[in-house]
């Protein structure tokens, strides 16, 4: 067994983090540059979102590094809107926005396209539905933070019921978030997975799950989510089935395996059965992702 | 790794307040107490599954410090309890940033289980004399906790250039249930001792640009387990005193990856083109029998592990005309196994699973008149495995339409279509190396579910309807079919008598949603929810074939209303929500087997309710109440007993109490004052 300490690797990093704090530090005793203008056009009628606006993420950004916070740079020239203050002379965002998803979403990549995060927007799911930034970044508000799982919910009906069923992963008790395992910007993965398949993104937290095993069981290797669903279920452990059912599915062909575990098995039964006790197929077959036992043995050991 | 918790605890009680008492600094943030009482009678691991729910005080902060360029941050949540966490950020604006963290999660399976074991916690599991009986054995708490703490920094100086470092560590530790069985005489649920800790350290590096992006990416995931086994003690009687029984637990592994990625934007016909590769080992050395190990700790057989991954994918999406939207694919994914071979008899064949995976589709969109868009697609999937001969090989053929209007300025509806064809292949060779003839005991004579060949059908309607600025209703529904090819379909060439397993399911999930604002700032939003799945199964049982069929039905609803009074000075917000699952396996109106009428079923009622009072604008009190009640029945666990030596069955199970008694009703009263500023 590998002697358990902290890394040298670990250790050097995190005297680099401190650094990196202390740089903050000192960029806080700076002298502060002058911000630019270029909301005055819009103060005269829009008084209260532009100061909303000025504390946001955005607002506090660009003034920050001396750039114009300007309204215009997301909603375009404000020289027509003057004028004919109607929304067909101005760019606006949401779902009565006369651009279509697509030029709304160019908006911001006008500035956002340099971001890594969004390398990949172009292939994933949400271009190509129409959902844009604005569907889910509220550009405005002082705390630009998506809330997950809220808003992934209000699109996506089917998983915000899965992740609150019995047998869930922490999501709704906010210890996982949807972009842990999604990459909502796109990426080249099914399902726009942050790793580059199923198994991979799982072993991520479920380390003692990877292997290698002497004895493998050939689903588990190839796609956890045959046996698991991992936005939620009604069944314990996120199993897509109930067990023995869902082992039966594949394993019912001799032995005890194809066994007809009726309602007279049960411990009130007049034929209890220790194959459907309980854990039922996993009373016994308990090692059902692998096992490192001498023999294979069914995985029981 | 107390170093650690000093840094952070130096930075956010030192760097922090320089910061913010800084001539022009931005400052904004907040700080939460408060106290909380629970009524538990019930005690049960399930209403704190993954939440830490005693009698307790409350606290959070945040903190957010701008000045120029810079920000700085600091966030708390559940300060002092068992599902903490911190996050301390910074950094400058298009220059630098970075961020530490420390999260606590749990993990309650069940509380108050019994074993008739001495060392809970630890691998070796034993009672003294004669076997306890139930009365007398242990109580103890199957319960993991998982403490997660790390940092990252990326750097990029303005420039396009970027280089990002992240390290992270995960510690689980405590007991969670396992069944040390071996066969006859008797199967135990034991505290599997769980210590295990996972190091991470990720290094990205790359350039970034509007057109461009290439970037190198590594991991160095290292696993621990400091138990390398667990084992019990006989519990039967019928084996000789201190006979013991071992098992294998999780083993140590390291993982290492390589990979790059690349996209090239702003191409001809509004092209982006992206690519990804990537190339990663996991790697291990154990000692392959516990049992050998305990008795002889020279002893030096050894698996040698060594799995390798290799991915690769490219998408080519486009926009070559006006309406017009295109998207190719291609993924690839081989994993080899190149573990050591185990010796070992004669029943244990060793098999090593390897599989490769290519898969390709297009998807081309057109936005027709009337605001209507329509999307196509095909998607093409074929994999070769190994140690499957019956199914060495499956060929997905899908595809797909859809449709969206939005032509109402009210409405807008989507409705999808999906139909995918699987076709597999049997390695005849292979099963003959395997089994010459078929072993009866062997698992190649099924229709494994995941891989046989079938047809499924998908509809998928949407509708969302806005008919006012302030009401938004939202209806989903999907139809999904799945039908499994019969053996006389599966095994055209007659090579083994297959059987059957899963012949078909359906399934039927309505969705529906709504937000109603209402005037003076109230409002009202809900939610219902409606599934069923049928699963018809049909299995061989020797001479005896028998039908199953296993039907679910899931409802659930909630409403959330917001009701501001005073002004805007007091909220009252009330949440609740209810589900009900119901299940039950049917053998048939001729069988004289006798159908189970609980599978799984439970009920879940969730009432939140809160009054928000607001002193001054920086300052509220909040006075909360939420109520939960829940109720699981299962027929693998009515009428549960821990010893089942009464019933004479074998093998002769004793159960922990695990998933036995999960239900509670529980009233929880808390109290919190907010300041910000």
């Amino acid at each position: 067994m590998k002697k358990r300490k902290s890394p040298k690797l670990l250790r050097t990093l995190m005297a680099v983090l401190v650094a990196s704090a202390l740089w903050t530090t000192y960029g806080f005793f700076q002298p502060l540059q002058a911000a630019a203008g270029g909301n005055e056009v819009c103060n005269e009628c829009h008084q209260e979102v532009v100061e909303e606006f000025q504390t946001s993420f955005h607002g506090r950004a660009w003034s920050g590094m001396g750039k114009a916070s300007g309204c215009q740079s997301c909603h375009g020239s404000a020289d027509k809107h003057q004028d004919d203050p109607s929304k067909e002379t101005i760019i606006t965002f949401g779902k009565d926005s006369l651009q279509s998803a697509a030029e709304q979403s160019k908006r911001c990549l006008d500035c956002h396209s340099k971001s890594v995060n969004l390398a990949f927007w172009e292939m994933g799911e949400h271009l190509a539905n129409d959902v844009t930034c604005t569907n889910c970044h509220s550009i405005h508000q002082p705390r630009n933070v998506v809330r997950q799982p809220e808003t992934c919910s209000g699109c996506h009906r089917s998983t915000r019921t899965q992740i609150n069923k019995q047998s869930h992963h922490p999501i709704i008790e906010g210890k996982v978030k949807c972009s842990d395992c999604h990459n909502p910007h796109g990426s080249l993965s099914e399902g726009m997975l942050v790793a580059e398949n199923v198994n991979q993104l799982c072993y991520q937290c479920h380390a003692d799950k990877r292997g290698p095993f002497i004895w493998e069981h050939s689903p588990v290797e190839e796609d956890c989510t045959i046996c698991h669903d991992p936005h939620g279920s009604r069944y314990d452990k996120l199993m897509t089935q109930r067990i023995p059912n869902l082992c039966q599915d594949c394993h019912g062909d001799d032995s005890h395996h194809d066994d007809s575990y009726d309602g007279t098995r049960g411990f009130n039964g007049s034929s209890p059965s220790a194959f459907a006790l309980g854990r039922s197929c996993l009373n016994c077959h308990s090692l059902i992702h692998g096992s490192t036992y001498f023999e294979k043995r069914g995985l029981t050991k | 790794m107390k170093k650690q918790y000093l840094v952070v605890a130096v930075l956010s009680t030192l760097l922090l307040p320089n910061v913010c008492f800084t001539a022009e600094a931005d400052v904004s943030g907040g700080v939460k107490l408060g106290a909380r009482v629970v009524d538990d009678s019930d005690e049960s691991a399930k209403y704190q599954e993954y939440r830490d729910l005693d009698d307790d005080i409350l606290g959070k902060i945040w903190l957010d410090a701008f000045k120029g360029s810079y920000f700085f941050g600091l966030k708390g949540k559940n300060i002092g309890l068992d599902d903490q966490s911190y996050k301390l950020f910074g950094g400058k604006y298009g220059q630098f940033k970075y961020n530490f963290e420390y999260d606590e999660t749990l993990h309650n399976y069940a509380f108050d289980a019994k074993t008739p074991y001495y060392g809970v916690g630890h691998d070796t599991l034993t009672y003294s004399g004669a076997v306890p009986a139930v009365a007398n054995w242990t109580d103890f708490d199957f319960s993991v906790e998982r403490k997660k703490y790390g940092g990252e920094l990326e750097i990029s100086l303005g420039s396009p250039f970027y280089f990002n470092i992240g390290v992270e560590r995960q510690e689980t530790n405590g007991v969670r249930p396992l069944v040390l069985g071996n066969f006859f005489p008797d199967a135990v649920e034991i505290p599997e001792p769980i210590d295990h800790t996972t190091d991470n350290f990720s290094i990205r590096a790359g350039y970034s640009s509007e057109n461009y992006l290439v970037e190198i990416y590594g991991l160095l995931s290292s696993f621990d387990n400091e138990n390398s086994y667990v084992s019990r003690e006989d519990l039967s009687g019928f084996l000789p005193p201190d006979t013991m029984y071992f098992a294998g637990l999780a083993p140590d592994n390291d993982y290492e990856k390589l990979g790059l990625k690349f996209a090239w934007k702003h191409l001809p016909f509004n092209s982006a083109l992206a690519a990804g590769a990537s190339y990663s080992t996991l790697e291990n050395d154990l000692k392959i029998n516990p049992e050998l190990l305990v008795a002889n700790p020279a002893y030096t057989q050894t698996f040698s592990g060594d799995i390798s991954y290799t991915n690769l994918s490219t998408t080519l999406s486009s926009r070559p005309a006006k309406g017009l939207n295109t998207k190719f694919y291609f993924r690839y994914l081989d994993k080899e196994n190149d573990a050591s071979a185990v010796s070992t008899n004669s029943d244990n064949t060793y098999e090593k699973f390897e599989y490769d995976k290519t898969n390709a589709g297009v998807e081309v969109g057109y936005r027709l008149p009337k605001k209507t868009k329509l999307t196509a697609g095909y998607d093409y999937a074929d994999t070769n495995r190994n140690d499957r001969p019956e199914f060495a090989g499956t060929t997905d053929n899908s595809f797909s339409v859809n449709i969206r209007n939005s032509l109402l300025e009210f409405m807008s509806v989507k409705l999808q279509y999906q139909h995918l064809n699987r076709d597999y292949d049997t390695d005849s060779a292979d099963l003959l190396n395997l089994d010459d003839p078929p072993d009866p005991n062997s698992d190649i004579s099924v229709s494994d579910f995941d891989v046989n060949g079938k047809d499924m059908d998908e509809v998928k309607i949407g509708v969302e309807i806005y008919p006012t600025d302030n009401f938004d209703l939202g209806l989903e529904y999907t139809y999904t079919s799945n039908d499994y090819d019969t053996p006389d379909e599966a095994q055209p060439d007659g090579e083994i008598a297959g059987v059957r397993a899963r012949e078909k399911d359906d399934r039927n999930a309505f969705y529906l949603d709504f937000l109603w604002r209402l005037p003076r700032q109230i409002r009202l939003s809900g939610f219902a929810g409606y599934e069923d799945r049928e699963v018809e199964s049909q299995i061989q049982n020797g001479a005896s074939p028998y039908t199953q069929d296993v039907e679910d039905d899931f409802w659930t609803y909630g409403l959330t209303g917001k009701m501001p009074f005073l002004n805007n000075r007091l909220d009252l917000i009330v949440d609740w929500e209810y589900q009900k699952s119901d299940g039950e396996s049917d053998f048939g109106i001729d069988s004289t087997l006798v159908d189970i009428g609980s599978v799984s079923d439970y009920t879940l009622q969730r009432l939140k309710a809160k009054v928000v009072y607001a002193f001054t604008d920086q300052m509220d009190i909040m006075i909360g109440y939420q109520y939960e009640k829940y109720k699981y029945k299962d027929f693998a666990y009515e009428g549960f007993m821990y010893d089942t030596t009464s019933l004479g069955i074998f093998p002769t199970l004793f159960f922990s109490g695990a998933y036995a008694d999960p239900d509670y009703e529980t009233n929880l009263g808390y109290v919190m004052v907010k300041y910000t500023f």
